[in-house]
């Protein structure tokens, strides 16, 4: 499957990392897969995929932890294919935080930069700046154990990015925070890297996460990259069934073009049900799927002619405070759902309430 | 010291104890006897040679069966008996260990009514201790290296240049100033009491050619063996022993020191009577000759001379020739002047 | 900064609060049964053994012991030979515990059973060894002989390198085991950690590893130390008589003089003497982190 890649960030220069061709493989398995992308200056990628899509390894790869059996990588016009981990000048934040232990909060800040030899003098005023980015000012000489999850996670990125990396690398930073903390690292994360204008590759398998931080997104399955695009194209033009199903809630239905009685357009779905098609989509006899999101077809209101119309009833109904999800059931058995805005001048629908749906050719997106 | 007067106290009680012993057995039937009897002397082959010699006859005699531990320990006994908790019947305690333990009351007398020494030479009977054997301490060295002129006294063993090679020699002050002054000329009875300063100048012309000081009866025959050294003090059972493998060794008899390995009870030891069946046992000629001939280290029995093998008399330090030119080594004066000796010794080890 | 970042941080739990959860009291409760042990069986007698140094009711046996240069001389040769045979241990088992760590599991048991071996013999066997293969006429002269290296044996035992050779292999195990287990808990994501932000491998080293592993040093260092104080055996055949450590000092008080006032003294003394060096090593190599 080719990877798609659209929508390239506004704010990008030049390009920061080239990636051309990545293949990697443990024994007889293949992990990586032909990976080829590029990251221009500044933006912020977020690396999406399940669970052993090959994230880490990627991300190994890219810091020089791991090599890569075939494909190079270009840094900033430097080929760094070979070169060790030590002379890459990446920034990396380990799921794990990877903090030393027998160092202060201070000292563990000023470590990459002792590293490259910085003068002396300069690296307190340093280290105190970027503590003070990540609001711990106080915490300089307390050691890791001393601090919570959330402090942690701050002074490993304080280190990631105090020496003024080429590029800063995130492997799933957020995983052990929870839900509050996670959001307001999630915005300091992304100012501090507006703010130094940091080419960042940030690795979630939390879509929501990945659509608030990113410029771009890269979504992967099974060491293959699916599409690379925009947070709102991919949401809205999904490559295939799988990163459709990905990233937000998805009606995908699947069968082949056909014409119903009355000579309209249909997709006849493997179980015989018809669901309306847009006369402009597909050649009769086609297969075809197509991507209706949920908070397209919506409940017509009388006088009004939408492009498509299916009549059912409401089989279920989940309340989630500032929306309502309603399961909808067709005559015809077909099932979707969709969902409502929850709002003062609208009832919530009971079960069994008859409806017809309606919606827009625009809103359906046609997937290979 | 407080307690010396304690020691003494613990002499008189001890003594008052003898006085009264004979008087309450003869009142009392025989005691219970133990399930076992502990006997506790030097590992090794001493200790089997114990077992094989005189366990066997007590056993025959008692029913009792004899278990052995080791190793001797002045200061064990004392703990054990300060304690209260004495755990050997019967143990070892040679030489000037002997003496201080009798000095310290850490002994019970031996019930001359039990174990008969009317046959004993008069210098060989102890109110305490009973002397079961006699071993010496001699020159040996390797017959393969000195095969025309042989060492044969200690002014031989310190004449460096008329026998060459590396040396060894005891690792404490027992004996070597003994040798010490018989190499620099002293006559065998008049060694006592030592001239301890002249004994320590004579030493210091040896100590550069000591490869080692030997630390058990073990180490001195490895070294010889292993022609480590070719020249060394060394117990005569050991050298004996190693000959009868094959070693070229051989020694000479001259000026060699003679210790009495001296067994006893433990004050408040808990079968009393039955210990002194032990020390009975072990005044038995033959089984003296069976632990002789085994260690070539004799009782002194007079009576035991006719179960030893004739073949051994030339390797017996008791044999009239080899005794001749013997010293008896002095416990008394030793056990007098141990502490102080002892402490100019490891002084003059560490130079 | 946006103020949500300062929020979150002041909404999390400070850390006192978290340790004061554990109240002293309760802690201190799960200790009283170690208490009542040590104290019987380690405490008692140790009492026991200072009242026994003063028993005369005067300081007489410190003021003999610390007065007369013999037994300052043992003691300070004492501390000699224990400092270099744990530095030479440290030498050795570093490297070793290095390697034991980082090879397969397949080697590593092999190894952890070779390190292990000397805890299977004897002493005194072990030490009766040495003495055929380091003598004179020993293994080792012999091969050194033969292939020309040497014209004259070397003085391998019966003088203080002997010792310290002697009491090293003893220990060794004592130093490889904290080492390697110090070394095993050590996350390697730390060492890919500093090597990204730059460290070269001395740099991870030294800045990183060591560090990290400084506690199983100490409690190698510890535990040799103590060990090689208390040597007995080996100093004295492997040391030919001529090496005087304090235990054969104490010794010759116990069993052969009897004064026990003054053993108990220099025990006091090797005691007190081992708590300072223990309270030393404890100081350099003390995680201050946790
Ligand atoms: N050292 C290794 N040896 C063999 N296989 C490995 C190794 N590391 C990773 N893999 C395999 O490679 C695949 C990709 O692993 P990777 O860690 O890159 O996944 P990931 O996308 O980061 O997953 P997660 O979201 O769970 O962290 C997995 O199937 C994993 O089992
Ligand atoms: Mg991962």
């Amino acid at each position: 499957m080719m990877a798609s890649q659209e929508g390239l960030s506004t704010q990008a220069e030049g390009t920061a990392l080239k990636i051309r061709k990545v293949t990697k493989r443990y024994g007889a398995v293949p992990v990586l897969n032909g990976i080829d992308f590029e990251l221009r200056e500044g933006e912020f990628l977020t690396l999406l995929g399940p669970s052993g899509s090959g994230k880490t390894t990627l991300l190994k790869i890219i810091a020089g932890f791991e090599h890569s059996d075939a494909g190079r990588l270009v840094l900033g016009g430097e080929d760094m294919t070979r070169m060790p981990p030590s002379r890459r000048d990446i920034g990396m934040v380990f799921q794990n935080y990877a903090l030393f232990p027998h160092m202060t909060v201070e000292e563990n800040v000023a470590f990459p930069l002792r590293m490259r030899s910085v003068p002396r003098r300069e690296i307190p005023g340093r280290v105190r700046q970027f503590l003070e980015m990540v609001d711990l000012g106080e915490f300089a000489s307390r050691y890791p154990a001393q601090l919570s999850g959330g402090q942690q996670q701050r002074v490993a990125l304080a280190r990631a990015t105090v020496f003024g990396p080429r590029l800063l690398l995130l492997d799933e930073p957020f995983g052990a925070l929870d839900r509050r903390l996670r959001e307001a690292m999630q915005l300091q994360l992304r100012e501090l890297q507006l703010r130094l204008k940091l080419s960042t590759i940030f690795i979630t398998h939390d879509q929501e996460e990945a659509l608030i931080m990113s410029d771009r997104i890269a979504v992967m399955r099974d060491g293959r990259l699916q599409q690379v695009a925009k947070p709102e194209h991919l949401y809205r033009r999904p490559v295939n069934e799988f990163v459709a199903n990905f990233v937000g809630e998805a009606n995908i239905l699947s069968g082949t073009v056909a014409e119903d009685g009355a000579g309209r357009r249909c997709l006849r779905l493997e179980g015989g049900q018809m669901f309306p098609l847009p006369a402009s989509k597909g050649t009769t006899g086609q297969p075809l799927s197509v991507l209706l999101r949920p908070e397209h077809p919506s409940p017509v209101p009388p006088g009004d002619e939408p492009d498509s119309t299916i009549t059912g009833r409401i089989s279920k109904v989940i309340y989630l405070g500032t929306t309502i999800k309603y399961l909808f059931e067709a005559e015809n058995g077909l099932e979707l759902h969709f969902r409502r805005q929850a709002s003062h001048r609208e009832e919530v629908l009971p079960v069994n309430t008859p409806i017809t749906l309606g919606w827009s050719s625009r809103d359906l997106h046609l997937l290979q | 010291m407080p307690n010396k007067k304690m020691d003494r106290r613990g002499f008189l009680v001890s003594a008052a104890a003898v006085l009264a012993a004979p008087a309450v057995l003869r009142a009392q039937q025989v005691p219970a006897k133990p399930d076992r009897l502990i006997v506790n002397a030097s590992g090794g082959d001493m200790g089997n040679a114990v077992l094989d010699a005189y366990g066997q006859v007590f056993t025959e005699r008692t029913g009792i069966p004899v278990e052995m531990t080791s190793p001797h320990d002045l200061g064990k006994l004392r703990a054990m008996v300060e304690s209260g908790n004495v755990e050997w019947d019967v143990t070892e305690i040679s030489g000037d260990d002997g003496r201080i333990a009798v000095e310290r009351g850490l002994l019970e007398p031996i019930d001359e009514s039990i174990v008969d020494l009317s046959a004993y030479p008069a210098e060989a009977r102890d109110p305490y201790l009973l002397t079961t054997s006699v071993y010496s301490t001699v020159l040996a060295y390797r017959s393969d290296v000195f095969t025309d002129a042989k060492p044969r006294t200690w002014a031989d063993f310190w004449d460096v240049e008329a026998f060459p090679g590396r040396r060894s020699l005891g690792g404490g002050p027992e004996d070597n100033l003994e040798f010490a002054l018989l190499a620099d000329g002293v006559q065998l009875a008049e060694l006592y009491p030592l001239d301890v300063d002249r004994a320590f100048r004579k030493l210091d012309e040896i100590r550069p050619h000591i490869t080692a000081w030997w630390d058990s009866g073990a180490q001195h025959v490895q070294m010889l063996v292993d022609q480590e050294v070719v020249l060394s003090s060394a117990w005569n059972g050991r050298i004996f022993n190693a000959v009868g493998k094959g070693h070229p060794l051989e020694i000479s008899w001259d000026g060699s020191s003679l210790h009495r390995a001296y067994f006893a009870i433990p004050r408040g030891a808990p079968n009393l009577h039955w210990s002194q069946q032990f020390l009975a046992a072990m005044t038995d000629p033959q089984a003296q000759a069976t632990f002789a001939n085994q260690l070539v280290s004799p009782g002194l029995n007079p009576r035991a001379a006719e179960y030893v093998d004739p073949t051994l008399a030339p390797y017996l330090p008791t044999t009239p020739e080899n005794m001749q030119v013997s010293f008896w080594q002095d416990d008394l004066w030793w056990s007098q002047h141990m502490a102080e000796i002892k402490n100019r010794w490891q002084r003059w080890i560490l130079g | 900064m946006t103020s949500t970042a300062f929020t979150s941080a002041a909404a999390e739990r400070p850390f006192g609060r978290m340790m004061a959860s554990a109240t002293p009291g309760r802690s201190l409760l799960l200790l009283l049964p170690a208490f009542l042990v040590l104290g019987v069986i380690l405490f008692m007698p140790l009492l026991d053994l200072a009242a026994l140094s003063i028993d005369g009711g005067s300081f007489g046996p410190y003021v003999k012991a610390l007065g007369d240069p013999l037994y300052v001389r043992v003691i300070g040769q004492t501390f000699q030979i224990a400092l270099i045979s744990t530095g030479i241990c440290l030498i050795l088992a570093y490297p070793l515990a290095y390697f034991m760590a980082t090879t397969s599991p397949r080697l590593r048991i092999l190894c952890l059973l070779l390190v292990a071996l000397p805890f299977w013999t004897s002493v005194l066997v072990r030490t009766y060894a040495w003495m055929v293969l380091l003598g004179r006429n020993g293994i080792i002269n012999r091969l050194l002989i033969d292939n020309g290296f040497i014209a004259e044996p070397l003085p391998l035992i019966y003088n203080k390198a002997g010792v310290i050779l002697g009491t090293v292999y003893y220990l060794l195990p004592f130093m490889v085991l904290p080492i390697f287990a110090a070394m095993m808990r050590v996350d390697r994501q730390l060492l890919l950690a500093a090597e990204g932000l730059g460290a070269s491998a001395v740099r991870r080293f030294f800045s990183i590893f060591l560090p990290l592993t400084l506690g199983g040093i100490g409690a190698g260092a510890a535990l040799v130390f103590i060990l090689a104080l208390s040597a007995f055996i080996t100093p004295a055949l492997l040391g030919g008589g001529r090496v005087i450590m304090i235990t054969n000092l104490i010794y010759t008080q116990v069993s052969q003089v009897l004064d026990w006032p003054f053993a108990a003294a220099l025990s006091v003394l090797i005691l007190v003497a081992t708590i300072v060096a223990y309270s030393c090593i404890g100081l350099l190599t003390r995680r201050r982190w946790n």
